[in-house]
């Protein structure tokens, strides 16, 4: 969906790591990723859940990695509280426990109906409760100031079911085809960032670092 | 010493949970298991032997006053707790000894005494107290009977983040309630109410020494309306017993003369 107020439609500001493993989904009308999704932290645990998960205490409260879904939503993709849902991004899968509340609805934007999706951050591989992590799914693309990443908003593609395999694009390229016509220089996906990340350091050039220690 | 209890605000519980946490650290109670339950944030469900404070979490296609929602919607916190009731079934029901009424008012189960016969848990009309299935015995919040007895307030109320948990002498609590009521009254919270304050309010458990302020009916938040002890229905039940065993008497003596007659 395009900005109305605006022709710059991105952050022209913002940091963007162009790479093969990296790939970015288009920044309005991707029908490959038709659902808007938000990160965000319950109070059972804390920050990604690395110290929070060992504690039984805490785990009995929040006891799995979970995504929230309208009942609307749920209709639509025939998901069901309590069952397995698997999100996706261009970037990676996560699969994940549905809880449809009414505490999420569609939104109605230009006429369109957007629906919306709810991930909370706190799970990942070690601890005594494990689960898929939220940022398997959120884009490289960050502020130039401090390079925060942005992973607030975004858009994802929800089924019902449990993932096959933890695919990632970091091991196996982009999980989903080109929309047709998008390579081939027809309507751009993005309008592109003016800055870029920070050059990677050409061959055989060290850090300062390196250099004093070797220096001393 | 006066009576001592809890006066839980729902309207500025944010259901962080703190309290279920203070109340498992302070007692050393073990966590239930992990199990997701697919009921809204509420993944321990009820109080349980282990579980002394519960936070429930209740979504209603409510509509209630004073709140803006984009539809009919309601989304309810309540950290449950036992009621330690002035007429407390569990006690009434025990037949060791084991619960006893504190010099503080509360309904405090000894452990040592509790043989493990359950018949507390029936008693309840909330569904506080329960059995641990690994050692057998009943067990339910102290109201920190240790912190109280050198004059810490209980875990639960000290770690709340908002004072939704208040702890304090019952008087002083009701009055307390009641000038909240009347404030969320006047901002139009019409639906807000006490739940078992005084007798009044609560004559099947004669009042509650934790006592609760709720945004909507006590049906809402799996709360019994018009809880009774079991045991205040004895005197009728006896009576009725008696009615009976009457009414046998009468019915023996009447077969006899009607058998001596012919
Ligand atoms: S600690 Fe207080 S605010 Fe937090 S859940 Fe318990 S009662 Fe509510």
């Amino acid at each position: 969906m395009k900005n109305p107020l605006y022709g710059q439609q991105c952050n022209p500001a913002r940091l963007e790591w162009i790479r093969r493993d990296n790939p970015y989904h288009k920044a309005w009308g991707d029908p490959r990723y038709p659902f808007i999704a938000t990160t965000y932290r319950v109070t059972e645990h804390h920050t990604a859940g690395g110290m929070s998960r060992w504690l039984p205490w805490l785990n009995e409260l929040q006891p799995e990695m979970f995504v929230e879904v309208s009942p609307e939503l749920a209709g639509l993709r025939g998901l069901e509280n309590g069952g397995w849902a698997t999100v996706s991004t261009i970037r990676g899968e996560i699969e994940a426990r549905v809880l449809v509340t009414e505490r999420l609805h569609p939104l109605v934007v230009q006429g369109q109906v957007l629906h919306q999706v709810g991930i909370p951050y706190h799970w990942s591989y070690v601890g005594r409760s494990t689960g898929d992590a939220a940022n398997e799914l959120t884009a490289f693309v960050a502020d130039p100031n401090v390079s925060i990443e942005e992973s607030k908003a975004f858009s994802v593609q929800v089924v019902a079911g449990r993932r096959a395999s933890r695919r990632r694009a970091a091991a196996v390229g982009p999980l989903a085809e080109p929309e047709p016509g998008q390579e081939q220089g027809g309507e751009p996906s993005r309008d592109l960032p003016q800055v870029q990340a920070k050059k990677p350091a050409p061959h055989g050039e060290r850090s300062g670092r390196q250099q004093q220690t070797e220096e001393a | 010493m006066e009576p001592h209890g809890f006066f839980t605000d729902t309207s500025v519980c944010i259901g962080c949970k703190a309290c279920e946490v203070a109340c498992k650290q302070w007692n050393q109670l073990p966590a239930d298991g992990a199990y997701f339950s697919g009921r809204s944030y509420d993944n321990t469900l009820h109080l349980e032997s282990t579980t002394w404070r519960h936070v429930a979490f209740l979504e209603h296609s409510r509509q209630l006053s004073g709140q803006t929602t984009a539809r009919p919607f309601s989304w309810l916190f309540l950290s449950d707790v036992c009621k330690h009731c002035n007429r407390a079934g569990c006690l009434e029901a025990c037949p060791t000894g084991a619960l006893v009424r504190t010099e503080f008012a509360s309904v405090y189960l000894q452990p040592d005494v509790c043989n493990g016969c359950g018949y507390c848990v029936v008693a309840c009309p909330f569904g506080v107290i329960n059995r641990r299935e690994d050692d057998g015995r009943a067990w339910k919040c102290t109201l920190c009977y240790d912190r109280q007895k050198v004059g810490l307030e209980p875990a639960c109320a000290k770690t709340c983040p908002t004072d939704s948990i208040f702890f304090g002498p019952v008087e002083e609590l009701k009055v307390r309630a009641q000038a909240r009521l009347l404030e969320l009254h006047r901002k139009g919270v019409h639906e807000a109410r006490l739940y078992g304050m005084t007798e009044l309010d609560q004559p099947g458990t004669e009042g509650l020494n934790a006592f609760f302020l709720l945004l909507d009916r006590p049906e809402a938040y799996n709360l019994p309306p018009e809880p009774r002890v079991p045991t205040k229905e004895a005197g009728r039940a006896w009576g009725m017993m008696g009615l009976a065993a009457l009414g046998m008497v009468a019915a023996a003596i009447a077969a006899v003369r009607a058998g001596g007659e012919e």
